[in-house]
C-alpha cells in the first residue's frame, strides 16, 4: 500500500522534530531525536522516527478495524511498542559494543586491551540484561534518547567493575565517549520490518496474546509494508539552512510556530515559544499568519538551555526541575540576568541555606519574566494564548506564566498541547501541504493555458 | 526614635513603590503631589504652591518589568523602563503631575511618552539651562520656574505669594544644611556613619515633606554621635556617576563591606544640588535662578564651558580626604559614561587612583563588584595607589 503524506522537520538546537501529516491534515507520525553535532543525521533520524510512529498509527488503525483486536488494543499496543523499542535498543547496544571494541583496538595498548576487552563484555552483558526491564509497558524512562540511557547504564556498570581505579574509569569513559559519537552518527531506525517482527513474535509468545497470533501478525505485517510517499517536505528551525533542501522548502521557524499553534488551537492570537536557545513572542491572525513577533536578541538566558545549565549545576535531570520547583512555598527572587551568574547566585543561595525548591521557583519565575518582556514588545497577550516549545512541558514554568499573565493582562485562555514540542514541525508540514497544493494548481493552470493556447492556435 | 527605628522608617519609604506616605499625606492635607525625575528640580516652587514634591528614582531592584521593556530599545538604561512600568501599572496614579528635568535624551523622550500616555495629567519637561549667563540662561530659567509655578498653582488652587516662596526656600535651606552637616560628619567619622544609612536617609527626603525630613535628619545626627564604633583599616573613597539611575542598596552595602568608607558620593544628587543657601533677601525667584547659575554642583548633565573638567571632583576628593575614586555608573548612562574618560584623565593628572564598574538598578550579583573594590582598597592600603 502507498500512502501520500506531507513532512515537516524542525531542526532545533537541542532536539530535531519531524511530523508526518496525511492528506486530511491529520498528524499520523511524530519523530524526535537529539540534534547531535551532525544535523543531517539528526534530520534523517527524526524523519525515520516519524515514519515508525506513522506505521504504529496505521497499525493502531488496523487493530481498531478488527473487532477482536480492538478489544485488546489497550494492552496489546503498549507491548508491541515497547518490544519494538527494545529491539531497536538492542541493535544500537550491539553497534555500541562493536565501536567500543574498535576504540580499544585503536589504542594499541595490550595491557589496556587485556583489561578492557573482557570488561566491555561484562558491561554489555549487564546493559543487555538491564534493558529487559527498561522496555516494558508503563515503564517511564528518564530519557527517550539512546545516548542518555546508554551513558548512565555504562557509567554505572563500569564504576562497579573498575573497583576504585579512577585512571581506568577515565579511560573506559573515554572509550564510550568516542564510540557513542559513531553510533549516534548512524541511523538504526530504518529496519522497521525486522524490529516489528521481533516485537510481534515476543508479544504473541505472551500467554494473553497467544490465541490472536495470526491476526496480530497480519496487522503488523500490514504496517511494515506500507510505503510512504512524501509529496512535499518543509524544513524549519535553528539549523534549517543545513537541511539538504532547496530554499523553497525552507521556512523560518517563527512562521512555522505561528501556523503550527494555529492548527493546534485555531483561536490562538498570541504564541509564546520557549525553545533551547531562543524565546519567541508571536502574534498571529485568524489564518495562522504572523502579524508581529519579537525574539530574544542579545542573550539566550531564560531559554531552555538555561534550565539545562541549572539542572547540571544542581546535579539533576532537566525534567526533574519543574516538579521540584512546584514544591516551593516561598519564591526567592533571582536577579542575575546572565545564566552563568544565575548559577553563581544559585550556589551562593544554596550555601546560605535556602531551599532548592524555593531557588528553583525563583529561577523559573525570572525565566518567564524575560518572556513577559518579549510578549509586551510584540504587542501584548491576547486571547487565546498558546505556549509552545520544550519549556511548555515544564510545570513550574507554566505555573509562573499563568500567574504573571493573569496578574498583568487579566484572564486569558492558555493552551498547551502535549505535542507542544512539535509545533514548529507541524507548521512546517502544513506549509508543505500548502506549497504542494499551490504547485499543483500552478501546473493545472499551466496545463489549461497550454490547452487554450493550442485551441487558439488551431482556431 | 533610635537609629534602628529611623532607618527602618526610611527603608520602608524606600521600598514602598505604592507611595503609601504620599497617599496618606494627600488625604491628611488635601494637597496634591508632583513627581519628579532625577537629577534636580527646584522643589521650593512645588512646596510653595502647596504640593508635595516626590522624587521618582525608578523602580529599584524589587520591581518586575512586565510591559516597560516594550517602550525602549535594549541598549538603554534601566530607570525609564521601571518608571514607565510604574506609570502604566498605576503606581504613579497618586501623582498629580510629573516633571522631567533635562538630564539626557532618554528621560526627555520619557516625558514625551508621559504626555501621550497620561493625557489628563500635568507633564512638564524642565529644560534646565546649559547657558549660565544671567541674561540668557538666567532669563530662560526664570521663565521655566514661573511656568511650573503657575501650572502647579492651578492644580492646587493656591495662589503663591513671594512670602510663601521665601518661606519654602527657608525650609529647603534648612534641609540642605542638615544634609550638608551629615555629609561633613560622615567624611570625618565614616566608621560611625555607614553610607547605607546615609543613603536611605537621602532617599527618604525624596518622599517626606521637607520639615519632617529635616527633623528626621537632626534626630539621626543626635543619635549617631552617641555611637561607639572603632574605625577599621578601610580606605576612604568618593563615588561618582550614580546621579540618575540609583544603585541597589545591596550594592552600596557590598562596597562598604569590601573595605571602603564612602566619604563622598553623587547619588540622590538633587537634594545636594544647590550647595549654599538660596538667598531670601531679594525676589525669591531670582534667588532660585541665581542659586542654579552660581551655586550648583558640577555634574555630567551640566555643560560648563568655563570650568575645567574634573576640577570639582578633585576638590571634593581633597576636601573629604578620599584616597581614591570609584566610578560607579549605570550601564548605558550616556552623561555619566561620556564624562568618565575626561574625569579619569583629570584624576590621573592629579595623581588620584580610581576604579570603575557599571551597574543597573536591578543588578542582583554584587560579588564581582566587591572583588573589584576590595582589590582597589587593598592596593591603596598596600602601595598607596593602583
Amino acid at each position: 500500500m502507498k500512502l501520500d503524506c506531507f513532512v515537516g522537520i524542525d531542526l532545533g538546537s537541542t532536539t530535531t522534530k519531524s511530523i508526518y501529516l496525511d492528506e486530511n491534515e491529520n498528524i499520523i507520525g511524530r519523530g524526535i531525536t537529539n540534534s547531535r553535532s551532525n544535523y543531517d543525521i539528526a534530520c534523517q533520524v527524526a524523519k525515520e522516527e516519524a515514519e515508525i510512529s506513522s506505521r504504529f498509527t496505521l497499525l493502531e488503525r488496523k487493530l481498531e478495524a478488527d473487532a477482536t483486536l480492538a478489544a485488546i488494543k489497550g494492552t496489546l499496543l503498549p507491548w508491541l511498542t515497547s518490544k519494538y523499542r527494545h529491539a531497536n535498543h538492542l541493535t544500537q547496544l550491539n553497534a555500541l559494543k562493536l565501536e567500543c571494541a574498535n576504540e580499544v583496538a585503536k589504542r594499541d595498548d595490550n595491557e589496556f586491551s587485556a583489561v578492557a576487552v573482557p570488561m566491555l563484555d561484562d558491561v554489555f552483558k549487564i546493559l543487555e540484561a538491564e534493558s529487559q526491564d527498561l522496555f516494558r509497558p508503563n515503564v517511564g524512562a528518564r530519557s527517550d534518547f539512546f545516548r542518555d540511557i546508554a551513558a548512565s547504564g555504562f557509567l554505572q556498570a563500569v564504576e562497579k567493575l573498575v573497583q576504585n581505579n579512577p585512571k581506568l574509569l577515565d579511560r573506559m569513559i573515554g572509550i564510550f565517549d568516542k564510540a557513542i559519537l559513531v553510533v549516534e552518527g548512524k541511523s538504526y531506525a530504518n529496519a522497521f520490518s525486522q524490529y516489528i517482527k521481533y516485537a510481534t513474535e515476543e508479544t504473541v509468545a505472551l500467554p494473553q496474546f497467544k490465541s490472536f497470533a495470526g491476526q496480530i501478525r497480519e496487522a503488523t505485517n500490514y504496517a511494515a509494508n506500507v510505503t510512504f510517499n512524501a509529496l512535499n517536505t518543509i524544513g524549519t528551525g535553528y539549523g534549517r539552512q543545513r537541511l539538504p533542501f532547496p530554499k523553497e522548502q525552507i521556512r523560518s521557524e517563527i512562521l512555522c510556530h505561528g501556523l503550527g499553534a494555529h492548527y493546534m488551537f485555531p483561536k490562538t492570537t498570541t504564541v509564546l515559544d520557549i525553545g533551547g536557545q531562543d524565546t519567541k513572542a508571536i502574534q498571529i491572525d485568524g489564518r495562522g499568519i504572523v502579524t508581529n513577533f519579537q525574539m530574544n536578541d542579545r542573550c539566550a538566558a531564560g531559554c531552555g538551555r538555561y534550565l539545562g545549565y541549572i539542572a547540571d549545576e544542581m546535579n539533576m535531570g532537566v525534567h526533574e526541575l519543574g516538579p521540584l520547583a512546584q514544591k516551593s512555598t516561598l519564591s526567592v527572587k533571582i536577579n542575575s540576568t546572565c545564566t552563568v551568574f544565575a548559577g553563581t547566585e544559585l550556589r551562593e543561595r544554596l550555601s546560605m541555606g535556602e531551599k532548592r525548591e524555593d531557588i528553583l521557583a525563583g529561577l523559573h519565575r525570572s525565566m518567564i519574566l524575560r518572556a513577559m518582556s518579549l510578549l509586551a514588545r510584540s504587542g501584548g497577550i491576547f486571547d487565546e494564548f498558546t505556549f509552545t516549545g520544550g519549556v511548555a512541558k515544564n510545570p513550574a514554568a507554566v505555573a509562573a506564566l499563568k500567574k504573571l499573565v493573569e496578574e498583568n493582562y487579566g484572564e486569558r485562555v492558555l493552551n498547551i498541547s502535549p505535542d507542544s514540542i512539535f509545533t514548529g514541525a507541524l507548521g512546517a508540514a502544513i506549509f508543505a501541504k500548502r506549497g504542494y497544493l499551490n504547485e499543483m494548481e500552478k501546473i493545472n493552470l499551466e496545463a489549461i493555458s497550454k490547452k487554450e493556447q493550442k485551441q487558439m492556435d488551431a482556431f | 526614635m533610635g537609629i534602628d527605628e529611623i532607618i527602618k522608617k526610611c527603608e520602608h519609604l524606600y521600598n514602598d513603590l505604592d507611595f503609601g506616605y504620599v497617599k496618606a499625606w494627600k488625604e491628611k492635607t488635601g494637597g496634591k503631589a508632583i513627581g519628579y525625575m532625577p537629577v534636580y528640580i527646584p522643589q521650593e516652587i512645588i512646596h510653595a504652591a502647596g504640593a508635595l514634591p516626590v522624587g521618582i528614582m525608578g523602580g529599584g531592584s524589587n520591581l518586575e518589568i512586565i510591559k516597560g521593556d516594550a517602550y525602549f530599545q535594549s541598549y538603554i538604561c534601566h530607570i525609564p523602563r521601571s518608571t514607565i512600568e510604574m506609570g502604566i501599572s498605576g503606581k504613579l496614579d497618586v501623582m498629580d503631575g510629573m516633571i522631567f528635568p533635562a538630564i539626557c535624551d532618554v528621560i526627555r523622550n520619557l516625558s514625551g511618552m508621559w504626555q501621550m500616555l497620561f493625557k489628563n495629567k500635568y507633564v512638564k519637561y524642565l529644560d534646565l539651562p546649559q547657558n549660565f549667563d544671567p541674561e540668557i540662561g538666567g532669563a530662560f530659567y526664570r521663565y521655566e520656574i514661573e511656568d511650573i509655578l503657575s501650572h502647579v498653582s492651578q492644580i492646587t488652587g493656591k495662589k503663591v505669594s513671594p512670602e510663601d516662596l521665601k518661606h519654602s526656600i527657608t525650609l529647603y535651606n534648612e534641609n540642605r544644611k542638615a544634609i550638608k552637616s551629615l555629609y561633613d560628619l560622615r567624611a570625618e567619622v565614616p566608621h560611625k556613619i555607614p553610607t547605607s544609612e546615609v543613603y536611605l536617609l537621602l532617599r527618604a527626603g525624596n518622599i517626606l515633606e521637607v520639615t519632617e525630613h529635616t527633623a528626621l535628619m537632626a534626630q539621626y545626627m543626635t543619635e549617631v554621635k552617641k555611637r561607639d564604633i572603632k574605625p577599621q583599616d578601610n580606605i576612604k573613597v568618593a563615588i561618582n556617576g550614580a546621579f540618575c539611575e540609583q544603585p541597589p542598596l545591596g550594592l552600596i552595602k557590598a562596597l562598604e563591606s569590601s573595605g571602603c568608607y564612602i566619604v563622598e558620593d553623587d547619588w540622590v544628587l538633587g537634594v545636594r544640588y544647590i550647595q549654599e543657601p538660596v538667598a531670601t533677601n531679594k525676589d525669591p525667584i531670582s534667588g532660585l535662578v541665581d542659586a542654579y547659575l552660581t551655586k550648583s554642583v558640577s555634574t555630567a548633565s551640566k555643560y560648563e564651558d568655563k570650568k575645567e573638567k574634573g576640577e570639582y571632583l578633585i576638590n571634593s576628593v581633597k576636601e573629604t580626604g578620599a584616597e581614591g575614586v570609584i566610578f560607579c555608573m549605570p550601564s548605558f548612562c550616556d552623561p555619566a559614561l561620556l564624562e568618565r574618560p575626561m574625569l579619569a584623565a583629570a584624576l590621573t593628572k592629579a595623581g588620584i587612583s580610581y576604579t570603575s564598574f557599571k551597574y543597573a538598578e536591578n543588578t542582583g550579583q554584587f560579588r564581582t563588584f566587591k572583588e573589584q573594590t576590595g582589590t582597589f582598597a587593598d592596593s591603596i592600603k598596600l602601595w598607596g595607589g593602583v
